[in-house]
């Protein structure tokens, strides 16, 4: 019975526990990109897209250098964070992309965003806007 | 009859390890490294462009001002506005003023760029810069001037991105290529070559 139940705990994975921090949206005319700190302090999970309800058509992109080209590409398997992991979304790495805006974005506003996790769920965040830095 | 079988074995054997030798030594060998010793060819040009008003814009107006370029599109929310954004600090950091150097943005998208939609993307960096677009054919002759590389790349939800060099150019009065500033470079390096640029 005792065994039974350890190997049981051995084999289901842990809840995951992953934390958004640090969200900033940097503003353009057309377009945004958001970045924020995912940090997981449980089991592993993956942000598999975000939504911005309301903003525009919100897309997970990673941007690559290599021999001075930038490359953009749609991160279309999501962004997997590992147990006890923390994964950065960071200008010229990974990050969200925000195009057809329905309004431009004022610097000083907030807008929010909803993470779609594969074993958390949804989370919704709120991001201060500013302009390019 | 064993030993007709152990010459025939090794002469088959001599003759795998000659033909693995001549591929070895016929292999194409990877190119060197560009060394960063070897003359540049000659970069950069005169150049007409359009300016966001939608007038030409001639290389010649920036005659005795030094310059800046970068290569980007208006649909590009990461690297492009953070490479403008840091040439922006880095000006202001060497604090003589906007006229210390000029930097110039030249879209790689010159069919949604429009001279209006690059107006509207550059005054959000709050600090004077050049946008220039034009028809491909005048985009692609400054490309080629630059040695610079763009190519569109279909996207899930967007039309498309634009994979392009994201190496910066400095240029002095005459037009004549100083310096690169490259993706990687760190801040001390790119001041210091700008402050000679300005200087």
């Amino acid at each position: 019975m005792l065994a039974a139940l350890l190997l049981g705990a051995c084999h289901s994975e842990p809840a995951p526990l992953v934390t958004v921090n640090d969200a900033q949206v940097v503003a353009l005319p057309s377009s945004a990109a958001a970045y924020f700190k995912l940090a997981n302090s449980g089991g592993r999970d993956r942000l598999l897209s975000v939504e911005a309800p309301r903003v525009g058509q919100a897309s997970l992109h990673e941007t690559s250098m290599s021999g001075g080209i930038m490359r953009m590409r749609a991160l279309t398997d999501g962004i997997e964070i590992p147990q006890g992991a923390t994964v950065l979304l960071s200008p010229s790495g990974k990050h969200v992309m925000i195009q057809g805006l329905a309004k431009p974005l004022a610097a000083g506003s907030a807008i929010r965003l909803t993470l779609k996790f594969e074993r958390q769920g949804l989370v919704t965040i709120t991001a201060p806007v500013g302009g390019p830095r | 009859m064993n030993l007709r079988f152990l010459r025939i074995g090794l002469w088959v054997l001599v003759g795998l390890v000659a033909v693995a030798g001549l591929i070895i030594t016929l292999r194409p060998r990877p190119a060197a490294p560009v060394s960063t010793q070897q003359p540049m060819p000659e970069i950069g040009g005169p150049f007409t462009l359009t300016g966001t008003d939608g007038e030409p814009f001639s290389s010649r107006q920036l005659a005795g001002t030094p310059f800046v370029i970068f290569f980007g599109f208006t649909h590009c929310p990461d690297v492009c506005p953070n490479t403008l954004a840091r040439l922006a600090r880095l000006r202001r950091t060497i604090g003589k003023g906007d006229e210390t150097f000029a930097i110039l943005f030249v879209s790689v998208d010159p069919e949604r760029d429009t001279p209006t939609e690059m107006g509207r993307y550059v005054a959000s960096f709050n600090t004077p810069m050049i946008a220039l677009t034009g028809t491909p054919a005048t985009v692609d002759q400054v490309k080629r001037a630059y040695g610079v590389y763009s190519a569109k790349v279909p996207q899930a939800r967007v039309d498309y991105s634009v994979d392009h060099t994201a190496t910066i150019f400095l240029m002095d009065t005459r037009g004549k290529f100083v310096a690169t500033i490259t993706p990687d470079e760190g801040d001390a390096s790119a001041l210091a070559k700008l402050r000679n640029l300005a200087d």
